[in-house]
């Protein structure tokens, strides 16, 4: 017993399988394919003109988020429930949230100065015009790295599986040797989307299938 | 007095959590920011009456918000921890861990 009450008193577990919750049902994936394709055939089109790319960025950034909220409005929660996480001690520091918005402020500040800086010099279309031949690989390398932080926060094995499938493609398609260093990564970028696809795609339907739509969701109704 | 334990623990125990179900419920909704019915009932593994009657009496005591909205039409009820029930958690785990510190090994 008292084990038992040790390990009730042990939030880790729950905190844990709450965190698998987030990614279990594939839309982290399939959100991320749909991104890659239609990035990568807006690319096709912007390669004579690749400031523009700037823009799509930004589209994508603010779009994601919502998008994907829709989908588990829809498929995720009438299975397994909404939540929300909560981030440690929220209410009890309130320092912390405000050290978070000075970071999101700073943070759109650079984005800004950034975008600024690409319309204003255009270095990014002498970057993505350049032969440099290596940027899949990095893009692929980095991608694998956050991959794996998000297999390793969410407990589910698969995203390592998907980090170095995204890598060896990064190699690949470097080795491949394809100039300018837009176009290989719009080859990356399109090359992605079937790994992304595969994994989504069976992680949603094995969580549909496991997880029936549920009823009734009212207390007091 | 045999063993060395503290009786002034015990009695600090909050009876309310004490019971399983109401503390797997506070476990849950401690560990997130809101949660709607459904998610509780995944993760409690509690029937739906069952939960309905023990969030019935954390509701009463002030523990737990209830929000209700719709979402495409369809009611859903949002639950979540007060400020006052979070810190009742707190309490009665430190006060559950001193007591459990304090027993013989």
């Amino acid at each position: 017993m008292n084990i038992r009450i040790h390990a009730m008193l042990n939030l880790n577990p729950i905190q844990k399988r709450i965190a698998r919750r987030i990614t279990e049902d594939g839309l982290h994936e399939l959100t991320q394919a749909v991104k890659y394709f239609i990035g990568g055939l807006l690319m096709l089109t912007q390669v004579d003109e690749p400031t523009r790319l700037v823009f799509v960025i930004v589209l994508f950034v603010l779009v994601e988020l919502p998008i994907t909220n829709w989908f588990k409005a829809r498929i995720t929660h009438p299975r397994t429930g909404y939540f929300k996480l909560r981030y440690p001690d929220e209410d009890e520091n309130r320092l912390r949230g405000l050290a978070a918005i000075l970071v999101i402020i700073g943070l759109l500040i650079v984005l800004g100065v950034v975008v600024w800086s690409f319309i204003r010099f255009d270095w990014l279309y002498t970057l993505l015009l350049s032969p440099y031949n290596g940027f899949p690989l990095l893009y692929g390398v980095l991608l694998m790295m956050a991959l794996g932080a998000l297999g390793y926060i969410s407990q589910q094995r698969r995203f390592y599986g998907l980090g170095i499938g995204v890598a060896l493609m990064g190699i690949g398609i470097s080795l491949l040797n394809i100039q300018p260093v837009i176009l290989s990564i719009t080859v990356f970028m399109l090359a992605v989307v079937p790994i992304y696809l595969f994994s989504g795609g069976w992680s949603l339907l094995r969580f549909v299938r496991r997880y029936p739509i549920q009823e009734a969701n009212g207390y007091g109704t | 007095m045999g063993l060395n334990i503290q009786i002034s623990f015990i009695t600090d125990i909050d009876k309310l959590i004490h019971e399983p179900a109401r503390m797997v419920i506070m476990i849950v909704l401690y560990a997130v920011a809101e949660a709607d019915f459904v998610f509780l009932t995944q993760e409690t593994g509690l029937t739906h009456g069952n939960l309905s009657s023990h969030l019935s009496k954390l509701e009463d005591a002030g523990y737990v918000r209830v929000k209700k909205e719709f979402v495409d039409k369809k009611p859903r009820t949002v639950l979540s921890l007060t400020l006052e029930g979070r810190k009742a958690f707190r309490d009665y785990r430190q006060t559950l861990q001193r007591l459990l510190d304090t027993l013989p090994q």
